[in-house]
């Protein structure tokens, strides 16, 4: 046990194949909680990592030593990771704990994204919720808001879930929608329609900055 | 604490006396043998003749050599320490599970960390099957099962080669 959780988990994936008893072992909550434990307070940081976005779907990664001590080559690697397809458009934003979180918003134990229904095309307006707690994953019923074609961007507001939602037809205006979470129902009202400019893309990165007036509730 | 103060105002350096399993005794003075948490408690509850029954003396020889110096740690001779360590590890699989398990038994927390980094290190990009052999498991799954249990995290069993070799 101590040996092993000193192996990094991609290794720890491949030696579940050892036996039943290492699998048993590897995939423990208490396993995990020690191993990210030990992982997380390590001073000299060599299990720490800087990644990087190459493109859409490769990340390459490099240890952190390697950047702080300059004499030593900083190597990039490919990451190994499980996203498939290469179609999917990916935002990265944050990372807790070693998960890399693609462009969501927590909010009340739930993370929640935005994802598109077709990976050939750039419109992601589904939304999907992963429970923390139990990890499960669910999708988001949404408003009839007219024919969603285009992106939605998700906020949080006080503590509820947001999103913006592009009318359609001009692009010159968006609601914004606020979600409320009663057991397994959801809610949308929608509080207000911004105009904007016709470029949406330049828009949301103003929309934290647009966020941080709103009034809560 | 209070032991190695009160011996060395007395100008003389307590012994301890260490016996292996295999009935070898080594004496050794406290304040090195205190970097043992087994060996510590015992010493404070007044033994001065220390039974090991889980070490035998190829480990208990090892053990006290790593003891001896890690005790002459400074702030001035960490890259000798360091060098030390490396050596220390160099042994077979089967030695090293050794020492695991005597400086788990001793609670030498120092050791322990060196050894399991070490072979975790050593195994990190070996097979499952050299892997299984190392550590002398016997794989109790059906093909049907290990293929199952390979499906879910096939990532990680993708990237290049693995090392077969059992060293």
């Amino acid at each position: 046990m101590e040996i092993l959780l000193k192996i990094p988990p991609k290794s720890l994936l491949k030696f579940m194949c050892v036996s039943k008893l290492w699998l048993q072992l590897i995939s423990s909550p208490e396993f995990v909680k020690a191993h990210l434990k030990l992982t997380a307070n390590d001073k000299e940081c060599i299990y720490h990592r800087v990644v990087f976005q190459e493109s859409a779907s490769n990340f390459k990664e490099c240890y952190l030593p390697s950047l702080f001590y300059k004499e030593r080559n900083t190597e990039l690697f490919d990451m190994g990771s499980t996203m498939e397809d290469p179609t999917i458009y990916t935002w990265t934003v944050d990372s807790v704990n070693g998960l890399i979180c693609m462009y969501s918003k927590f909010v009340d134990g739930k993370l929640y994204c935005a994802l598109s229904a077709d990976v050939d095309k750039f419109n992601m307006c589904n939304i999907i919720s992963l429970d923390l707690a139990d990890e499960t994953w669910r999708r988001i019923e949404l408003p009839s808001y007219g024919e969603g074609s285009y992106p939605l961007t998700l906020g949080v507001v006080g503590s509820d879930l947001s999103m913006l939602c592009p009318n359609c037809h001009e692009l010159t205006n968006s609601d914004v929608w606020i979600m409320k979470e009663c057991g397994s129902k959801v809610s949308w009202t929608k509080i207000f329609t911004v105009d904007h400019s016709k470029d949406l893309g330049e828009f949301i990165f103003f929309i934290h900055f647009l966020y941080t007036f709103l009034p809560v509730k | 604490m209070a032991s190695s103060s009160s011996s060395s105002k007395t100008g003389l350096k307590k012994m301890l006396t260490l016996k292996s399993s295999d009935g070898d005794e080594f004496e050794l003075e406290e304040s090195i043998v205190i970097q043992c948490q087994t060996i510590k408690h015992m010493v404070e509850d007044g033994f001065s003749l220390i039974p090991l029954q889980n070490v035998d003396t190829k480990t208990l020889t090892k053990i006290i050599e790593y003891m001896k110096k890690h005790a002459e740690k400074t702030e001035s001779n960490k890259e000798e320490i360091k060098n030390f360590n490396k050596e220390f590890v160099k042994g077979s699989f089967d030695d090293q599970f050794e020492l695991v398990s005597a400086a788990n038994y001793l609670h030498i927390n120092g050791l322990m960390d060196l050894l399991c980094q070490s072979i975790a290190d050593r195994i990190n990009n070996k097979s499952v099957r050299a892997v299984r052999e190392i550590f002398n498991i016997s794989n109790d799954y059906t093909p049907d099962e290990e293929e199952k249990v390979r499906d879910e995290h096939k990532w990680a069993h993708e990237g290049g080669e693995f090392d077969e070799s059992l060293d």
